[in-house]
């Protein structure tokens, strides 16, 4: 796959983002009015305008900001994208994608005004402004069912494979649990091992699920899962933690413990870093940092293969960090959180 | 207090009555001092819960803050589906007589389960703060009830207080000194009895 020229036009998007110099620039700034307009004079400035005529507040400025940023860059990259990269991009793109259809199945099941639900979406991928403002028009989960069925989603058969639960108990766990489970499959049938970029992808979306059921494990620690029970969250498709190992961490209750046999089990020596670094009374952070971990990994792919789609997979990854930084640059200028703090929490 | 005739039956009375009002007294007192102990008890359990509130309040809102940072978008979509109705049961307790309304423990943290979410994609830091919040609420419900307890009591103490002074300073000196008055007419008349008699006696022809 001939991925060059949209490989340039990533490069020149990567260089866009902000460096190290002007993260220090934004944590020199004494309040949040003057990283309010410090970040005006950068590319997010009409964003920011755009956002001042709807929010009043700085710290909702930026973040509605950020938001729109976030959504529009990862829409511009799948428009620049050959169309067959779409399906490779899709297994990064994806994350967004699910987060977006959750979050819609959430506010509708729930009862949540459209333009709240709005303002917790990402557009991005196949879910992109016009789709989530359509999915937003069904009146029920049915009705969501129906747009997606009519589009030829994919994301249509195991919502749709949850409604019996939602309609008996009014439960969208099934749901939630059909999509997650759905997606890391899916992503393996379309994205295939074929040439450079289906096994660089390939070997990401096994890093994804390996990092994910770990997450999982310290999410369910302790909160007295069966062997069974925890069993229904682990997905299946990763290398480095086997379902039989699973299933024996998921009885610990003690997190530390928790760490100290991942860290025994698991022989990828970056995610061993990962969790030896983690605090246990922090485990929060665990995710940051895996996300962390992905991005440097893809990143180190599209140094080795300038080629490849690694490269767009890590600009995506980048983009993230920086709205996420951006964000807590903010907040803490507005929250006045010390700034060894923010440091510390800067991606 | 109401005056009656200075007889010897009104005296009985009085006398009787003198005692039930201190026997009263000593009640209204030991029931004070009981409430006083339970107030204390509960302003000390109040005044700890309070301080535990604090902690888990400030830690809870830093972890909002980071969270808000780092997952902004995840924490809205996660907070539309945490909504629910909470429903709390009131019931009625007895202290030394005193009535005051009590909210049943409840458990407001969910476990993750409960929570009707999949925990696959959420966000650690999120369900953390979920969770720090809920505690919150259980506290806060927990102190409600202790802090409503504690005016009523407090209320009771206070109206105690003063129907033992109103019976100490008012009551008991009032009928002392009408029992007082009483003894003394008694003897009076008894002494002149005796005058009576001492003069009759002398009257009588032959002595």
């Amino acid at each position: 796959m001939d991925l060059s020229y949209f490989n340039a036009r990533v490069r020149g998007l990567k260089g866009a983002l902000l460096g190290d110099e002007d993260y220090e620039a934004f944590l020199k700034l004494d309040d949040a009015e003057r990283f309010h307009e410090s970040l005006k004079s950068t590319r997010y400035g009409p964003y920011i305008e755009t956002a001042g005529a709807r929010y009043s507040r700085a710290e909702e400025i930026v973040s509605e900001a950020l938001r729109v940023n976030l959504s529009d860059t990862l829409s511009h990259l799948w428009k620049i994208s050959p169309p067959q990269a779409r399906p490779l991009l899709k297994a990064v793109v994806s994350v967004w994608e699910v987060y977006n259809i959750k979050a819609i199945i959430r506010g509708i099941a729930r009862g949540v005004r459209r333009d709240e639900i709005l303002g917790a979406v990402v557009p991005a991928g196949e879910f992109d402004r016009s789709a989530v403002k359509d999915l937003l028009g069904s009146r029920d989960l049915n009705d969501l069912v129906r747009f997606l069925d009519s589009w030829g989603s994919p994301y249509a058969k195991p919502v749709k494979a949850g409604l019996g639960s939602f309609t008996a108990s009014g439960h969208i766990m099934d749901m939630e649990m059909n999509i997650d489970r759905f997606i890391f499959g899916h992503l393996f049938s379309t994205v295939g091992s074929a040439g450079l970029d289906g096994k660089v992808i390939r070997d990401f979306t096994v890093l994804r699920v390996d990092l994910q059921n770990i997450l999982t494990l310290f999410k369910i620690a302790g909160e007295g899962f069966s062997r069974a029970g925890a069993g229904d969250f682990f997905m299946d498709g990763g290398g480095r933690l086997k379902k039989k190992e699973f299933f024996r961490l998921s009885l610990l209750k003690n997190r530390e413990e928790l760490i100290e046999s991942l860290v025994s089990v698991i022989r990828d020596a970056d995610i061993r870093d990962a969790l030896s670094f983690v605090d246990p009374s922090e485990v929060a952070l665990l995710g940051e940092k895996f996300d962390e971990l992905a991005e440097r990994r893809l990143a180190r792919l599209s140094i080795m293969e300038p080629l490849s789609v690694a490269l767009a997979a890590s600009f995506i990854y980048s983009k993230v960090r920086e709205v996420k930084n951006l964000r807590l640059l903010s907040r803490s200028k507005s929250f006045a959180i010390p700034e060894s703090e923010t440091r510390r929490l800067l991606l | 207090m109401e005056k009656s005739s200075p007889t010897r039956q009104q005296l009985l009375i009085l006398r009787e009555q003198f005692d039930a009002v201190k026997k009263g007294l000593d009640l209204l007192k030991s029931k004070r001092e009981a409430l006083m102990k339970e107030f204390f008890d509960i302003v000390e359990e109040s005044v700890g819960m309070r301080d535990d509130l604090t902690g888990l309040l400030s830690r809870a809102f830093r972890d909002l803050e980071r969270a808000k940072a780092l997952n902004g978008f995840a924490l809205e979509s996660f907070a539309h589906a945490a909504g629910r109705k909470v429903n709390l049961n009131i019931r009625v307790r007895n202290i030394w007589g005193v009535k005051v309304p009590e909210i049943e423990e409840t458990t407001l943290t969910r476990s993750l389960e409960a929570r009707d979410l999949s925990p696959v994609g959420e966000r650690a830091e999120v369900i953390e703060v979920a969770v720090e919040f809920e505690k919150a609420s259980d506290l806060i419900v927990k102190i409600a009830s202790k802090e409503v307890m504690l005016s009523r009591v407090g209320e009771m103490i206070k109206s105690d207080t003063r129907k033992v002074n109103a019976i100490t300073e008012m009551m008991l000196p009032a009928m002392r000194r009408r029992i007082r008055y009483i003894e003394r007419v008694l003897e009076e008349r008894e002494r002149e009895e005796v005058f009576r008699l001492k003069r009759y006696k002398s009257m009588r022809p032959g002595t």
